[in-house]
């Protein structure tokens, strides 16, 4: 039937029924179009295939799927981050030895590590609790040392208590306030010594409910600076940001942002060093403003320096005392 | 380009992920809508959506600002489909496919009001299946997209001339198989 109309003009029917055709084009081939009784049926049947084929059309996604996308995409990348954050151990052992801080290093890491003990002994002092609320089964728990059974019971949080089941002779639950002492301390033990990451994450988690407390911040500090899972040292750290930024936090934030092979928990770092710069910092930045491996955290540790040379002309001297 | 985008660009740019993922939830819809519309299918279009924002992530610093963002996404959705179409024809050729089997991808929606129009909606996306690559990626481009021929060649890295031909021949091949459906 068609045989009559070459292949330009099939071509050009084709254009012309997508809108795909020049104005002048266009022009040329509706006039010729007019004269030619082929060409008007076979324009028609493209024009039918393009109608049939735009039932064939995809629906739009809905939010809900899209979202659900999105939280996988936000997985993924955070999964390639935590491959890709890896410093190599040269640029580490050159970190080591390029960096001079004004305060001797013995300082920085004597703090830490006071930090560190503190926390320790937080927990040790179970040992002796003169507690009246909990039961005395839990303390008999505690005291044998049994601290590997101790588990939260349902998500944990429940009607602002904290609930934590007990496996032991007596399948014990004991559930306690946020301002329960016990409870506190059981927080802080799971956090420091559970095997289970997702006991310890969930021990962070819960500590925000808690009130600010210097045991809480050393334990925190404690839990960045050694859980070897980087979801924990994040929550960690990001909870620590709502304290004042001390002595004990910076120096913890410039271990972290100079040794932490995670993006995500150098970035925290950064944020909180930022909040109260001061020239102790400076060595650290000048090592991370060349040496980390991502851009942002370069970029930021750069800022941070320039504000240095703008506001401090000696460095050795601390903007916030 | 609107200066918000630009500027959640550069934030992207310097490694923040969150402008990047804010990035993502401007253009994703568009980006799904052409997956599927590629595709033909959830299944593959959700894991097509992925690699493409996974890509633009790693390769985000090598974007410039003087061109459109998402010509750039869409750039990358074609590759990656063409990408996953190697593959696919790869493994076809493999595991000696049944060639029913394209056939019975679930792409026509539940909610579809009726048999008709779930018929013709499986008769389509089976013709469109048939398309080379090339062929129904133009044509997607250009009849569902709405898309310029200028664009789509920018896209592409091709000819204006060739997306031209692309799309003659789709129509020549969609034309015959769609036909029967012209009176229901």
């Amino acid at each position: 039937m068609y045989n009559a109309l070459n292949d330009h003009q099939k071509q050009q029917a084709s254009l012309y029924v997508l809108d795909a055709l020049t104005e002048n084009e266009q022009s040329k081939f509706e006039l010729e179009l007019t004269e030619n009784e082929f060409l008007q049926n076979y324009v028609r049947e493209l024009e039918s295939t393009l109608d049939i084929s735009s039932i064939g059309e995809m629906l739009v996604p809905n939010e809900i799927e899209l979202q659900s996308q999105r939280n996988l995409l936000r997985a993924n990348l955070d999964a390639m981050a935590l491959k890709k954050s890896k410093l190599s151990p040269g640029i580490l052992y050159q970190i080591k030895i390029w960096i001079q801080t004004p305060t001797p290093a013995w300082v920085n890491l004597a703090s830490v590590s006071v930090a560190f003990i503190f926390g320790l002994l937080i927990v040790k002092s179970h040992e002796s609790p003169e507690k009246n609320k909990p039961t005395i089964n839990i303390k008999e728990i505690l005291k044998s040392g049994q601290f590997g059974q101790i588990k939260f019971a349902d998500n944990g949080l429940h009607d602002n208590h904290i609930r934590f089941a007990v496996e032991s002779k007596q399948d014990l639950e004991l559930s306690g306030s946020m301002d329960d002492e016990l409870v506190t301390d059981l927080l802080f033990y799971l956090l420091l010594h559970d095997q289970n990451p997702g006991k310890r994450l969930k021990a962070v988690k819960l500590l925000q409910n808690t009130q600010p407390a210097q045991e809480t911040k050393m334990v925190l500090i404690s839990a960045l600076l050694t859980d070897s899972n980087p979801g924990i040292r994040l929550k960690s750290i990001r909870l620590l940001s709502t304290y004042k930024p001390g002595k004990i936090i910076q120096d913890a934030c410039m271990k972290v942002l100079l040794e932490d092979e995670n993006e995500a928990v150098r970035l925290s770092a950064m944020d909180i060093m930022e909040k109260a710069p001061t020239a102790s910092m400076i060595p650290a930045l000048q090592v991370v403003s060349v040496l980390d491996k991502n851009d942002f955290i370069r970029d930021r540790a750069q800022d941070l320096l320039r504000h240095f040379s703008m506001d401090v002309p000696n460095p050795r001297l601390e903007i916030n005392s | 380009m609107e200066n918000n985008i630009k500027s959640l660009i550069l934030e992207a740019q310097r490694g923040n992920t969150e402008a990047f993922h804010e990035l993502v939830s401007f253009y994703d819809e568009r980006v799904m809508i052409l997956a599927l519309q590629l595709t033909r299918d959830k299944q593959d279009a959700e894991d097509l959506y992925q690699e493409v924002f996974m890509k633009a992530f790693k390769a985000i610093e090598s974007f410039r600002l003087e061109s459109e963002f998402f010509t750039w996404l869409y750039r990358i959705t074609v590759n990656s489909f063409y990408n996953l179409q190697r593959k696919a024809s790869r493994i076809q050729q493999q595991e000696s496919l049944d060639p029913e089997k394209e056939s019975t991808h679930n792409i026509a929606d539940e909610t579809m009001s009726t048999s008709e129009k779930s018929e013709i909606r499986s008769a389509v996306s089976k013709a469109l299946s048939q398309l080379p690559t090339q062929q129904k990626t133009v044509f997607v481009m250009k009849h569902y997209e709405g898309m310029k021929i200028r664009e789509i060649s920018n896209i592409l890295d091709i000819s204006d001339g060739s997306v031209k031909r692309y799309l003659f021949r789709a129509m020549e091949k969609l034309r015959p198989v769609l036909k029967e459906y012209r009176y229901v």
